[in-house]
């Protein structure tokens, strides 16, 4: 059974606050947060416009590589290289390695190789690891099974 | 039964929607850093020109443009690329017979990136200590040379 009680001093009226209650009205909170999601999402979208395509190929297992400081060197089906992001090419490879061998030698490097790019590309940038004495790199992989 | 939602008063009414957008915010974001987070394999490269690798401890592989692997001089194969199962075999005793086994793969130019890493991978798994990479037509040695 549903009851209907009213208030003392309500008289049926809709319980609004009263005149001079004061309180700040934060339904639209939420419609804030949307919007700002929005807007970080577009920031950093345009902090990195060129999105690098990398098809990672696949291995029956994949371990967590990450330290505390990365750098990552992408090499696309077509051959280019990207440094932590940004376009680059071998000698700017080169000169990212030696940097990071001689002033931060516990960064992990990450070489993050399409599948279908040819040896070719990756054995360039394996030289130069292995040029700058570069004790472990790490090469990304997919786990099978997984997208 | 009374089914009349209570309503309180107070100076944040209403709030409770955006407390669930930031709790879906803090699990987009949180998922999102799990999905960046590098996964891969480690290798510990040779380094270039010091490695010197006893004769007896060499296992050398050929990856062909197709991703067929041949063990260097002929193997159970017989002309005939290697399967998964049969390199792995041959890796597993090599490494019970030579713990300090140092596994040379010479590849293809065109071969693709995938079957490099799934080898890569599989030797590194089975815990092979030494694993060097050549460009077909390079020199098919390590640079340090043989002992």
């Amino acid at each position: 059974m549903i009851s209907s009680r009213k208030t003392s001093g309500s008289r049926g009226r809709r319980n609004r606050p009263g005149r001079g209650a004061f309180f700040i009205p934060a339904d639209s909170l939420s419609d804030v947060a949307f919007l700002l999601l929005i807007f970080v999402l577009l920031i950093s979208l345009a902090g990195n416009p060129q999105k690098i395509k990398i098809d990672y190929p696949e291995t029956p297992r994949a371990y967590d590589t990450r330290r505390d400081k990365n750098c990552e060197i992408a090499i696309t089906e077509g051959g280019e290289i990207y440094l932590n992001g940004l376009p680059g090419n071998l000698a700017q490879a080169k000169a990212l390695i030696e940097d990071l061998s001689d002033r931060a030698p516990d960064t992990g490097i990450h070489v993050l190789a399409d599948r279908r790019t040819p040896f070719q590309n990756v054995h360039g940038v394996l030289e130069l690891l292995q040029g700058a004495a570069y004790p472990a790199v790490s090469f990304a992989v997919r786990e099978e099974g997984q997208k | 039964m009374n089914l009349r939602a209570r309503r309180r008063g107070g100076l944040f009414r209403g709030v409770s929607p955006s407390g669930d957008m930031a709790f879906l915010l803090i699990i987009y974001f949180i998922a999102a850093a799990g999905a960046s987070a590098s996964r891969g394999f480690l290798l510990t490269l040779p380094a270039k020109g010091e490695t010197t690798v006893l004769k007896e401890d060499l296992l050398s592989f050929f990856l062909d443009e197709a991703g067929g692997i041949f063990i260097s001089g002929g193997g159970p194969g017989g002309g005939e690329p290697l399967t998964a199962s049969q390199t792995e075999t041959l890796i597993r005793e090599a490494l019970q017979d030579r713990p300090r086994l140092a596994v040379w793969l010479t590849v293809d130019p065109q071969t693709p990136w995938q079957p490099v890493a799934s080898f890569a991978e599989m030797a590194q798994n089975l815990g092979a200590g030494f694993l060097g990479f050549a460009l077909a037509g390079d020199s098919p040695l390590p640079a340090g040379g043989l002992r």
